[in-house]
């Protein structure tokens, strides 16, 4: 499970302080991600078994301490996160290199049909729009294990 | 300050390309105005207007529009103009296009000079001149302007030097600058280098021959070169007063430099405007895919290079170490003759080479120290030496801030220094999709070696005449 931070960034017109991470020796990059700035609050995401340099530029360091999310901090983050927002592009690319939006406004008439009595699908549409499900259910799957890996 | 830049075509006699018109009890003569596009008499009434200012081989005026590429004077053979080559206005201005499609922005030779606060410059303000401004090297010194260490190769001034406007990608087997193609890396796992023709090594020192593919001259760029194109930035972000020849421009001073992939999200890290497309690996970027492709060149502009803020880290030749030493590559050494082994007098690294070819700054320089840590570019004193000659210009020239150079200021990116010092070292510049505020193009990571592998160490290439 991620280790979520918060701190408070530090920008003047000289300098800018942001949380220092470890790297990632797969990309020399850091290992970890700024999930969002939500009120002046920065959330990082620290992926399991990464530790926090000790060493953090001392304008920001009193303000960072690990926490626990709650839900309404989680909601505020997807909805401010550029990383949420490109899981959720990921998810819509890949329904589409299947469906269509015709498709699945097609699925959407007949469901609703159905759910309320108003129509009958054919044997056809049932396997269609359970094919059609398991589809998208294993596609929001997979957005649900992608925002899982960033601790939301 | 008169520029001695003459243009001698049009029709129009000779003029001087000014920032703006001159006093007249000062000056006599015509001046063109880059951002009026007119040539103005001394008494301030207009001679004409220009499409375009056509002179050759002028950096430009810093803050104006086509600073920081210009037209080559000496096209080599294999090279084409596009549409707008010569056009100031054009975002093709200074793009050339070689026969494998690749694009190239010419880079003319300039002077600079860094402030000290006692040299007539405030701390860290840069200045540019045209190479037409002082009739030679020794005019230019005897000022406190200095030619970058990027001008110097196989012993002679190269009156500029073309560098890749997009990372390379592989276009049928060649190492191909070309917009939205699937940036090189150095790892299997990611565009690897052995897909190209010849089959280059898939690790740092295959960059070499990749840039090969292209044609024997070509080759991966030094970090004089990208050194010389984060002061060329630097130099533009303190003179524009808008984004209107500066995309990246931030008024507040903040975040006024090139923009880039490195947010980890397509995006970047203090832009949240600017998207990119994938490349396929998750979260690398086509290259040039910018949604505004000139807030990731190192000119603001369209016509500049582009994702020279993250992305991909790229391979930058020139200076090495050993177990004992830092080394900065010869002004005499020809770059493109560079070899990638480790035993020949032609080679990038090992005993030999460095013996042939490369000068020692010994075990610590300035702000290196090989202290195995991540430091940031930038500080309120002097970051990079004003020298105009010897091993502190050549330094500066690689991006080696002083001692006191760092700890981070925004007018640096806060781009991080790798002061390490590792046998067969292969620096890397500018930074990966992921590494966030550290990116920039003033990063310079040490801790990269020959040998290494990674799915986010790619290259361009470039070419001296």
């Amino acid at each position: 499970m991620p280790t979520i931070y918060s701190y408070q960034k530090y920008t003047d017109q000289q300098i800018s302080r942001t949380l220092q991470l470890p790297e990632d020796p797969e990309t020399l990059g850091p290992l970890g991600t700024e999930l969002a700035t939500i009120d002046g609050i920065t959330y990082v995401s620290l992926p399991d078994g990464a530790v926090l340099p000790s060493e953090q530029p001392a304008e920001i360091a009193a303000s960072i301490q690990p926490i626990t999310l709650t839900d309404a901090q989680k909601i505020a983050i997807k909805a401010g996160s550029p990383h949420v927002k490109l899981i959720e592009k990921r998810m819509i690319e890949q329904i589409r290199s299947r469906y269509t939006i015709d498709d699945e406004m097609y699925f959407a008439r007949i469901g609703v049909g159905a759910s309320n009595g108003l129509y009958v699908p054919t044997v056809d549409e049932m396997q269609a729009m359970t094919v059609f499900g398991e589809f998208v259910e294993a596609v929001r799957q997979w957005g649900r294990d992608q925002r899982a890996l960033l601790g939301l | 300050m008169r520029d001695r830049n003459i243009v001698e075509n049009q029709g129009v006699p000779e003029y001087a390309t000014l920032s703006k018109v001159p006093d007249a009890t000062t000056w006599s003569g015509l001046c063109f105005i880059q951002d009026t596009k007119k040539v103005y008499r001394s008494d301030g009434s207009i001679l004409t207007e220009l499409m375009s200012d056509v002179s050759t081989n002028y950096i430009g005026i810093a803050g104006s529009v086509g600073f920081g590429v210009g037209i080559c004077p000496n096209m080599p053979g294999g090279f084409s103009k596009l549409s707008g080559t010569t056009a100031l206005y054009s975002d093709n201005y200074g793009n050339y296009q070689f026969s494998d499609g690749s694009i190239m922005c010419w880079i003319p030779a300039f002077y600079y000079k860094y402030g000290t606060g006692a040299n007539g410059l405030a701390i860290n303000v840069v200045d540019i001149k045209a190479y037409n401004y002082y009739n030679n090297v020794a005019d230019a010194n005897a000022l406190g302007y200095a030619l970058p260490r990027a001008f110097y190769n196989a012993g002679a001034i190269q009156p500029g030097v073309f560098v890749d406007k997009y990372l390379c990608s592989n276009n049928g087997g060649i190492a191909s600058s070309i917009k939205l193609g699937l940036p090189l890396s150095s790892n299997s796992a990611h565009n690897p280098f052995a897909g190209l023709n010849g089959t280059p090594a898939n690790f740092n020192y295959g960059a070499i021959a990749a840039a090969k593919t292209r044609g024997t001259r070509f080759f991966t760029p030094s970090v004089f070169i990208y050194h010389m194109l984060a002061m060329l930035s630097l130099a533009h972000g303190q003179a524009a007063t808008s984004t209107a020849a500066c995309a990246w421009y931030d008024a507040a001073g903040v975040n006024n430099f090139p923009k880039g992939c490195n947010n980890n999200a397509l995006g970047d890290n203090n832009d949240t405007t600017l998207t990119f497309i994938s490349d396929g690996y998750p979260n690398c970027a086509k290259t040039g895919s910018a949604s505004n492709l000139a807030k990731t060149t190192h000119n603001g502009q369209a016509c500049g290079i582009a994702d020279i803020n993250g992305n991909m880290f790229e391979i930058a030749l020139g200076m090495t170490a050993d177990t004992t030493n830092f080394y900065l590559l010869k002004t005499s050494v020809d770059i493109a003759a560079l070899t990638a082994g480790t035993t020949l007098a032609t080679d990038a690294w090992g005993a030999t080479g460095i013996a042939a070819q490369y000068d020692s700054i010994g075990a610590t320089y300035e702000s290196l120290t090989a202290s195995s840590t991540t430091k940031s570019i930038g500080s309120a004193t002097q970051v990079f030496s004003a020298a105009v000659s010897g091993t502190a210009w050549a330094a500066a020239g690689a991006g080696i801030p002083l001692v006191g150079g760092t700890g981070g200021t925004n007018m640096f990116g806060s781009d991080a220094l790798y002061d390490y010092r590792l046998d067969t070292m292969c620096p890397v510049a500018g930074g990966a999709w992921n590494s966030s505020s550290s990116a920039g193009v003033w990063l310079l990571n040490l801790s990269t070696l020959r040998g290494n592998s990674y799915l986010s160490v790619g290259f361009r290439s470039a070419l001296y005449l």
